[in-house]
């Protein structure tokens, strides 16, 4: 094996991992099924679910968003390495004072300069970090002493102080300075984290392992749970009969079908919790070789209508989620505070899907099913990333569905660089998609709007509707609750009968876990964001639990 | 001898040369940048794209990556894998001995296997022994890889959960167990693999093996092996078998393509770190550099694995020695 | 090995001139195994030209997605439904058509390139043969999986048309390495030598001598190449990237099932038996056949 190992390093520097504190035992080692390596270690390049994980165990942020999401001003925000904060009078500036007592896995303290360095660093555009893009409001933060840190906004919004906590764990100024931005990804210190979090880097074992240890002396108390080890699986049927095996843990992508295999098995139960993600069949408004000309077909409101009305979006999301997900109410989420569950939809009605497609002159003619019109059947292509069971299943049952009513489809199955590619480029007629959304409805706008339609961003349909924008900047922009909710609403209203896609579902998460773990309760947007809480009875105890912590 | 070697040398240098240039054009031509799979993310921008893209020497034109990627070559340096962020010569090699130790495991169990069969097979042969027999590797060299593999799966990780599923070792409690148990941990994940592939792979070599075996039988020196006395079994041990396995030598060269071939789905399957896997997981992600680098090594190894069976075969047949 | 060629040269001339196609035709029906092989062979042919008579439902209708989907085998479906409802029974049969169709025209494109390609080598020699033949070294070194997933990988998008295209491609190197073979030893045989120095035109005497004497080796590859290529647009399709929705191959149904390989056990065990006993029998003939050229 030649991947190195710091674990001497970290034994030196460990002290005893036993204690007690309110009767939970502290101890114990959980394995957490993973579907794939970290794709980076360093906070402010993580894409994937697994790195994301771990590295907020590694790191902290300086205050932690609350349970309920909120992300107007500060309320709901807890402590984390700020232990306290001020307004400026303006609001166009917040103090944050680093608590005393934290300090970095390798014993030095953090310090103001880290905070300034972090988010310098995540704006350095030779950093390439995604979140740059996100903290264009943060000016620069300046030290008036080394305990606090001053953020500098451009302009006053309801989330400044969630785009400043939020998207910047803080990494420590001393070991990166060395290196220029440009080289953190491939650096040997992207290889061996050093945080300040509740659990400190010990090993990662391309393909197979992520361990982490407790850091039992950290400024926020010890993590009870003294070792956290990802179990890295190729695909869903090694990860599941590894968990069902009691091989791991924690499996927190479990598929409906799955369900009873797991309900059969004493030793492991579930939760079920809302997630942050809507699926759906975006439409591409536009030529998919000219930008400038309307698509041929979905240029028109009318067939877009229709083809979302043909399609029984309800049995869709049974037959792929069973009843592990609730169906879409557009490019929203249940769980923002200012959704309204109540959006009307445009009605699954085939008959009616028929009697517009006629009106508009798409008719069934001799023995070919197929719609025509002027000699041009109606048929286009829906493109899904292979890698996608979920999504493929969608697009065929999607294919079929519009069979039915005289539309003929083709589904590209393409390779997921492939297929993201095509999508970027406005290559493509329609694509089955997922967005996993932020806890800020505003990150609409970078899905819908229609700036990131025109510069290269992730409105790859182009969708582009002024009414839309400006309802969704207002409600961002809203200070006031019930005005946000208003203004959403309209916005949601607008984009639903526009039907620039077919919203299809809202999955739920299905997190399986063996049963003798203890859980504080999971956040919509990470199950794992109270980890350093859950704990293992001293009784329940089974073999990998008694792995000494000294190794 | 030595300027046989030579020239077969030059020739395998060649051959590699092409394969390079073939298997760079063929990656280069695809669409998609490596860069398209971090987009699921709505806050990557257009600006970012485009700097990884340049970090990566990935907005330089055709030629001059091509140029550059000869000259790292040459070096020995295969480039940079940026979905394992390290070089793909420490990804590969970090995964080469997985595969050759799954792809030799079941080249000895193969041929191992595979001759015992041919000579049961041509002991009885005629019988109802060798026509079962023979109809029995048919299949088994009729099969699909992957069919076999899913077939393994099903039956021994799910039905019959007897081996462990996935990986070369218990990726939680591997590190934490002793000497002996390691090495147990690491059998108990070979076996399923290793058993796959070598079953697939002894088909053939009992096939091939037979016929070896029949079209000596009938020559000369067999014939008056059996004048002098000898029992049958004495013949087939004897005299036949040792002149049967000089085609055996060419086997092991022309078997190694498709152990490896073998190999790709069968880590595919097994979720074994080897090289296959590592490339297959690389198709999907663009990594240009790696899928282009486990071409070459795949494509080295069998121009080594047929080199080495053509040097094998002069040094073992007289006639060619003079050469 | 000597003393049999001996053997037979000395027969030949007693027998009379047999075209090589007849000479396979009777081998095949010599032996038992090859008589089983063709039988199943020609009720496989037979399944996929009537697969719309024979076929209990539409491989691509989809009745119950909420309720029929996933369901093992039974009466009403002896191979079980998919995970949108559809009949496997009828996909295996439709997928005969399809997969069958498929290891057929890659292995004529195969044909057409490997003939030529050895041809003109053969013909060519010097300095020409030589680069072609290295480069040839070069493509038969690279595994064809790997050259295929290479190729693919590159098209992502591809129609049946383009992925025969392709299988096609991959497969000519072998053939045309014979084909050259067979060039040279007619260029040097004595009866075109004979033939030149009485008049002829060697090109003509060439084409005329070549093909019959091609017969045998591409029958015996494009049996061959069918089984592979069969196998080898499965092994693509449970990569994901072989035949597209809604259509029906085995390898394709096969991949349909791959994500719940344990639940879905039917979906890779009947379309897999199919292919492997298709395979069987084309290895059967192939075989055969080669036994009978090569101890011609």
């Amino acid at each position: 094996m030649a991947a190195v190992r710091y674990t001497g390093i970290l034994c030196a520097l460990l002290l005893c991992g036993c204690g007690t504190e309110g009767g939970k035992t502290a101890g114990g080692t959980m394995a957490i099924a993973a579907g794939g390596d970290p794709d980076a270690l360093i906070p402010a390049l993580v894409q994937t679910t697994t790195a994301a994980e771990v590295v907020d165990m590694i790191y902290d942020r300086l205050a932690d968003i609350g349970d309920s999401l909120n992300i107007v001003g500060d309320r709901g925000f807890t402590p984390r390495l700020a232990d306290r904060w001020t307004w400026s009078r303006d609001s166009l500036s917040i103090a944050f004072h680093i608590n005393p007592n934290a300090k970095w896995h390798d014993g030095q303290p953090v310090r103001a300069s880290d905070v300034r360095f972090t988010i310098a660093s995540t704006k350095d555009s030779t950093l390439a970090a995604p979140a740059a893009s996100v903290i264009t409001n943060i000016d620069s933060v300046s030290t008036p002493d080394s305990a606090t840190a001053v953020f500098w906004f451009h302009a006053r919004s309801p989330q400044q102080f969630y785009d400043a906590v939020f998207q910047n764990p803080i990494v420590p100024e001393h070991i990166w300075k060395e290196v220029a931005p440009a080289g953190w990804r491939g650096s040997p210190q992207a290889k061996n984290p050093i945080g300040s979090g509740q659990y400190r880097f010990s090993r990662w074992i391309p393909s197979a392992a992520v361990e982490l240890v407790a850091d039992t002396a950290n400024y926020r108390g010890a993590p009870k749970i003294t070792r956290l080890i990802w179990s890295i699986g190729p695909d869903y049927n090694t990860l599941l009969t590894r968990f069902l095996a009691g091989e791991t843990d924690l499996f927190e992508a479990l598929r409906p079908e799955d369900v009873p295999r797991l309900k059969s098995n004493a030793s492991l139960t579930m939760k079920t919790k809302p997630w942050l993600a809507y699926t759906f069949v975006q439409f591409n408004l536009r030529d998919p070789l000219d930008h400038d000309r309307p698509h041929r077909l979905f240029g028109n409101r009318e067939l877009r209508r229709a083809l979302t009305m043909a399609v029984d979006r309800a049995a869709i999301v049974r037959s792929t989620y069973d009843t592990l997900a609730l169906q879409a109410l557009g490019p929203t989420i249940r769980a923002y505070s200012t959704t309204d569950p109540k959006l009307a939809q445009i009605p699954f009605d085939p008959a009616a899907a028929r009697r517009v497609l006629d009106s508009l002159g798409w008719r069934v003619s001799g023995s070919d099913s197929v719609r025509v019109r002027n000699d041009r059947p109606l048929r286009f292509s829906i493109s899904v990333p292979s890698s996608s069971n979920l999504r493929v299943r969608t697009a065929v049952l999607v294919q079929e569905q519009l069979r039915q009513v005289g539309v003929k489809v083709d589904i590209d199955q393409l390779a997921f660089p492939a297929f993201i590619d095509k999508d970027r480029k406005h290559a493509f007629d329609a694509y089955v998609g997922q967005w996993n959304t932020q806890p800020s409805p505003g990150a609409v706008i970078g899905s819908w709007g229609i700036a990131s339609s025109r510069s290269g961003g992730n409105n790859f349909g182009a969708y582009e509707s002024p009414v839309f924008d400006a309802y969704v900047d207002s409600g961002v922009a809203a200070f006031d609750m019930a005005k946000r909710r208003q203004y959403l609403t309209k916005a949601y209203e607008t984009i639903i009968q526009d039907a620039p896609a077919i919203w299809l579902a809202e999955p739920k998460q299905v997190v399986g876990y063996h049963s003798r773990l203890q859980l504080a309760p999971m956040r919509p947007d990470s199950w794992w964001a109270h980890l350093g809480d859950w704990w293992i009875p001293a009784d329940k105890r089974i073999g990998r639990d008694s792995i000494p912590p000294s190794r | 001898m030595l300027r046989y070697l030579a020239r077969r040398l030059g020739q395998a240098a060649v051959i590699v040369a092409i394969v390079a240039t073939i298997t760079f054009a063929l990656i280069h031509l695809a669409p998609g940048d490596p860069f398209s799979e971090i987009l699921d993310n709505p806050n990557v921008s257009e600006k970012v794209r485009v700097t990884l893209r340049a970090q990566y020497g990935l907005d330089r034109p055709l030629a001059e990556q091509f140029v550059r990627y000869v000259n790292a070559l040459a070096h020995g340096e295969l480039g940079w894998s940026f979905s394992h962020d390290r070089p793909v010569s420490e990804v590969l090699s970090n995964a080469l001995p997985n595969t050759l130790l799954l792809m030799s495991v079941a080249l000895v169990g193969s041929f191992v296997l595979g001759i015992l069969v041919a000579l049961i097979q041509v002991a009885r042969k005629g019988t109802a022994v060798d026509h079962t027999i023979s109809a029995v590797t048919l299949f088994f060299f009729s099969m699909p890889d992957f069919w076999l593999g899913i077939l393994a799966l099903l039956a021994f990780t799910y039905w019959l959960p007897i081996f462990p599923v996935g990986g070369a070792v218990d990726p939680v409690m591997h590190e934490f167990l002793g000497l002996g148990g390691r090495i147990i941990d690491r059998l108990r994940h070979l076996m399923l693999p290793a058993l796959t592939l070598t079953v697939l792979a002894s088909a053939s070599v009992a096939r091939f093996q037979r016929a070896a075996l029949l079209d000596v039988l009938p020559a000369d020196y067999i014939r008056t092996a059996r004048l002098k006395g000898l029992t049958e079994r004495q013949v087939l041990r004897r005299h036949a078998l040792r002149n049967a396995l000089l085609p055996i030598i060419t086997l092991i060269g022309l078997s190694f393509p498709a152990l490896l071939t073998g190999a790709f789905f069968i880590e595919k399957i097994f979720a074994w770190p080897g090289m296959g896997y590592a490339v297959v997981t690389a198709i999907g992600r663009r990594d240009y550099a790696l899928v282009v680098g486990g071409v070459i090594i795949g494509s080295i190894m069998v121009t080594l694995g047929s080199l080495l069976a053509d040097l094998l075969y002069a040094w073992a047949d007289p006639r060619l020695r003079a050469h | 090995m000597p003393g049999q060629t001996q053997d037979s040269a000395r027969i030949e001339p007693a027998r009379p001139r047999e075209s090589p196609l007849a000479l396979g035709v009777r081998a095949i029906l010599r032996k038992r195994s090859s008589r089983v092989a063709i039988i199943v062979l020609g009720v496989i042919v037979m399944i996929a030209i009537l697969a719309p008579f024979i076929a209990p439902y539409d491989p691509a209708a989809q009745p119950d997605i909420v309720a029929g989907k996933d369901l093992p085998p039974s009466l009403a479906h002896p191979f079980g439904t998919d995970p949108y409802s559809r009949d496997v029974l009828s996909r295996v049969i439709y997928g005969a058509r399809l997969s069958l169709t498929i290891g057929i025209l890659a292995t004529m494109v195969s044909l057409t390139f490997g003939v030529a390609y050895g041809a003109i080598a053969g013909y060519a020699s010097g300095l020409v043969d030589g680069v072609m033949m290295r480069l040839l070294d070069a493509l038969l070194s690279i595994p064809r999986l790997l050259l295929l997933l290479g190729v693919l990988v590159a098209w992502p998008h591809l129609s049946i048309g383009s992925l025969i295209l392709f299988l096609g491609l991959t497969g000519w190197f072998g053939l045309s390495r014979i084909v050259r073979g067979q060039v040279l030893a007619l260029k040097h045989a004595e009866f075109v030598t004979a033939a030149e120095a009485l008049g002829a035109s060697r090109r003509r005497i060439l084409v005329r001598h070549l093909l019959p004497n091609l017969v045998s080796p591409i029958a015996v590859a494009s049996t061959l190449g069918i089984a592979h290529v069969i196998v080898l647009e499965a092994g693509l399709s449970y990569l994901g990237i072989g035949v597209p929705q809604p259509m029906a191959s085995w390898g394709n149904i096969i991949y349909d099932g791959t994500d719940q390989i344990a639940r879905l056990w039917w979906m890779s065990l009947f379309p897999g038996l199919f292919m492997v006993i298709t395979v069987m029998t084309l290895n059967v003939l192939g075989e055969s056949l080669r036994d009978v050229y090569e101890r011609r």
